[in-house]
């Protein structure tokens, strides 16, 4: 058990985003996360990688109480998300954008970083092998050279996904990555994901596109209206009421 | 690369040997006041790396020269050790006010900065007694003699400067150069996403924070020792909007933007002999047309020169 | 300190309030519509007091005239630096903010240049006073309380119930959306920017006769406008209102038992509404 969510619960102002949410992701698994549009699936991604506190409730991250931890600090344990927009260091390569990811996954000291000498040598030439390693992985070495901003979607998602990869994580949460994709780029993707769990990478996937998502999950979670309405296998939450219900009248179904 | 450390070993050297060349206190007063303002300038310029948009430096500037006042004539301490000191009251003051601003960005950040520039100013206006209010503190004292030095003319106080000029100019380039100096611009170019790989945000931006306000206060003493005289005058809003300024002319993106900035900001009116009643004006048409027709600023000139004629 | 004594105090607060109101709706129209934090703004409230100056001692117009014709000569500047200086950048954050500043300066600059450094006046259009709860209380300010209410509910209404208020809605909204919906996102600005300084002109128009007209009168504007704003929260006209209020009348009180702490206070309130509450009392995110 990675993650666990327990009675999670996110108010903003009078706004109820989140409420009494209980679920948790397994090692090793794929866990999908669906909701129609306004479900709170980005409050709730938000709130786990701790961009938002939660006003009640706690996550658990390998046994860790999380709760109310910064981004960097649950970011650094091994909690690493992506962004649904484009975030990417727009102007600079690709190439550029894995290597400050590495970078920026310091430990040292302040005088440390500001004199580093030989320590930086030792430093940067792991942090290119590492970079190079990704980039092959997601087979993004074509386009180092490119400027983010140059990327088309699929790619730019590809580069997201390097960016948090560098940040070795031990769960990565993906939110919406298929968004704005054709269907050759989002099965190009799923099969990354894919490959991602095999290396040992737990994924947890935020997305509304039903279709694309059963195919690859393990397991799913659906909310609506930021509550938990069904928990359990593709087969299971097809077959489920309440989820044929909140997607009603959608076209992905 | 070669040509950048060249061309800045170059520069160094001419400003170590210009007084040798002429001791016109004209000239000299130029380049002293150059040196104060890049010295503040600096400073800004780390903290915009971080993405925090000040309009409130010349606080900084003020706690530093008071500061000092006060620690020399009032505390009896010599300037060589009321100089440090005021670095670090300013970066303490920084340190205060950066950890429950910091977090937020943007224009309410500016507003918030400069919001404090005014109360600094107010505070000393108001408080006649021990700061001297609107009239100031006069009769500042220059600093004792160094190794039997006399800094009481400008050859001594040129150097001065220049070698607190060419501390800060080092450690801007160090930071720079390392590690930190990329996280900086990446807090600067995308902070959620520096963020979810694990950098602390509010203690890189602190660190900027704090190191750019050290050197406003610097600046601040330097100035107060070098025209005898601190006044809230000398650090309103239009002082922190010059220190924005001067990085803006000189350019950003190099780390001898503020250099070049302060250096040409301070000539310009001098050159044109027109008394302080036209600075603003002239200062703004400057601003302007950099922004419309060198947005890199000065220092980007010799590259879009180069392009130009001839061609890329 | 007698009750009349207190009623005074009371309305000077109003009138401060209220015109603090009408220079920081302006303001915040900009901000609210445009994204840009027009420091020039208090620049139109110098230029709409020298302008009903000149207008009324120099050429000797009488002074309602000359109150319109302010307000009409600010708003066509306002719209000539819109073209000039600020629509260039306009999708840019950082630069717009110092292209504003430029602006500012530029116009604080050449002012005490071209209108001399000295102080003028204006002379009041009603110098008698009435009697009410005991206080003397000026005409003159009351007549300023009036019109400025007076342009509020103007304001207010234009922009709820005019074509050309809801496209100004629509677009401080979502920009894109709204041109996307086909509004004119260009007309807006320049309908915005033209209302915001003849909103600014009038104020210092209408604090002419009351207060001194020089130079310097711009930047103190531009200050309170902020601290305004910030109190009522950036980018809404219904927060400049309160804002304005609630800031005239703690300036009126506090200048008259306080002293000169009382600025210090307003700066003091605005970086803890910053840092507490940075949306003001009713601001949007």
């Amino acid at each position: 058990m990675l993650l666990k969510i327990e009675n999670l619960t996110k108010n903003f102002g009078g706004v109820v985003a989140l409420w009494q949410l209980d679920f948790e992701v397994r090692q090793g698994e794929i866990l999908g996360l669906l909701g129609p549009n306004g479900s709170g699936k980005t409050t709730l991604f938000n709130v786990i990688s701790g961009f938002f506190p939660p006003t009640a409730g706690s996550i658990f991250f390998e046994e860790r109480d999380i709760t109310g931890y910064k981004p960097h600090r649950i970011a650094q344990y091994g909690l690493v998300r992506t962004f649904q927009g484009t975030n990417l260091f727009k102007h600079r390569t690709v190439w550029e954008n894995v290597l400050i990811a590495h970078h920026l996954m310091i430990r040292a000291g302040f005088l440390e970083l500001l004199l580093n000498r030989s320590l930086a040598r030792a430093d940067e030439a792991a942090a290119e092998k590492h970079s190079q390693e990704i980039l092959e992985y997601l087979n993004l070495t074509p386009v180092k050279r490119e400027l983010a901003q140059n990327l088309p979607h699929g790619l730019q998602r590809a580069l997201g996904v390097a960016i948090a990869l560098a940040a070795e994580p031990r769960l990565l949460l993906l939110d919406e990555p298929l968004t704005g994709m054709n269907p050759e780029e989002s099965r190009q993707f799923i099969e990354l994901v894919r490959g991602l769990r095999d290396r040992g990478i737990t994924l947890m996937i935020v997305e509304h596109d039903m279709k694309a998502i059963m195919g690859v999950s393990d397991r799913l979670v659906v909310i609506n209206f930021g509550q938990k309405i069904a928990e359990g296998t593709p087969e299971e939450i097809q077959k489920n009421p309440k989820v044929i219900e909140a997607y009603l009248g959608s076209e992905v179904w | 690369m070669l040509k950048n450390r060249l061309g800045t070993l170059i520069l160094f050297v001419a400003t170590v040997l210009f007084p040798l060349i002429s001791q016109d206190p004209f000239f000299l007063n130029i380049l002293i006041t150059t040196g104060i303002w890049a010295i503040a300038v600096w400073g800004v310029r780390l903290v915009m790396s971080t993405g925090q948009m000040t309009l409130g430096h010349a606080a900084y500037m003020a706690v530093g020269a008071y500061a000092s006042s006060l620690l020399v004539m009032k505390a009896g301490l010599s300037f060589w050790l009321a100089l440090p000191l005021s670095g670090l009251t300013a970066a303490l003051v920084a340190l205060m006010i950066g950890l429950p601003t910091l977090r937020i960005k943007g224009v309410y950040f500016s507003i918030i900065t400069f919001a404090f520039a005014e109360i600094i100013r107010l505070i000393i206006i108001n408080w006649p007694n021990f700061l001297g209010g609107s009239g100031g503190i006069p009769g500042i004292p220059s600093p004792e003699p160094l190794f039997s030095i006399p800094f009481t003319n400008r050859v001594a106080f040129y150097y001065l400067v220049l070698f607190i000029s060419v501390i800060t100019y080092s450690v801007m380039w160090a930071i720079e150069k390392s590690r930190i100096g990329k996280i900086f611009s990446a807090i600067h170019e995308g902070d959620d996403l520096a963020q979810s790989v694990g950098v602390n945000l509010m203690k890189y931006k602190l660190i900027a924070f704090c190191i750019g306000c050290f050197f406003a206060g610097l600046s601040g003493s330097i100035y107060a020792h070098y025209f005898n005289f601190a006044s809230p005058e000398f650090f309103t809003i239009w002082q922190s909007v010059y220190c924005l300024l001067f990085v803006i002319v000189g350019g950003v993106g190099h780390v001898l933007g503020p250099l070049v900035g302060s250096f040409f900001m301070t000539l310009v009116p001098e050159l044109l002999r027109k008394t302080k009643e036209y600075e603003p004006v002239v200062y703004a048409l400057i601003l302007i047309l950099v922004m419309f027709l060198l947005p890199g600023g000065l220092i980007s000139l010799p590259v879009r020169l180069k392009t130009k004629i001839f061609g890329r | 300190m007698t009750f009349a004594f207190f009623i005074q105090v009371l309305v000077n607060g109003l009138m401060l309030g209220v015109t603090y109101a009408v220079i920081a709706s302006g303001f915040s129209l900009i901000y609210g519509i445009m994204r840009l934090l027009n420091f020039a703004h208090g620049d139109f409230y110098m230029l709409g007091a020298f302008a009903t100056f000149l207008l009324c001692e120099k050429l000797g117009l009488d002074y309602f005239s000359s109150f319109l014709l302010s307000m009409i000569l600010v708003a066509l500047l306002g719209v000539i630096v819109y073209y000039i200086f600020f629509r260039p950048f306009r999708d840019e954050h950082d630069p717009s903010l110092v292209i504003a500043l430029g602006v500012a300066m530029l116009i604080g600059g050449l002012a005490p240049l071209v209108f001399g450094t000295d102080d003028q006046s204006v002379a009041p259009v009603f110098s008698g006073v009435i009697r009410f709860l005991g206080a003397t209380l000026s005409l003159e300010r009351i007549f300023v309380i009036i019109l400025a209410i007076g342009l509020m509910i103007a304001l207010t209404l234009f922009i709820k119930f005019s074509k050309t208020g809801q496209a100004m809605r629509a677009v401080a909204q979502d920009q894109e959306a709204a041109a996307l919906q086909g509004i004119g996102v260009n007309a807006t600005f320049v309908t915005c920017m033209g209302i915001s300084s003849a909103l600014a002109g009038a104020a210092g128009s209408l604090l002419a006769p009351l207060f001194v007209v020089n130079p310097y009168i711009g930047t103190h504007a531009v200050l309170k406008a902020l601290v305004v704003v910030v109190i009522g929260g950036l980018g809404s006209i219904p927060g400049a209102v309160a804002g304005g209020l609630l800031l005239g009348f703690v300036e009126s009180i506090g200048n008259t038992f306080l002293g000169g702490i009382t600025e210090i206070l307003g700066f003091v309130i605005v970086m803890i509404v910053l840092i507490v509450k940075p949306q003001g009392l009713f601001g949007h995110a």
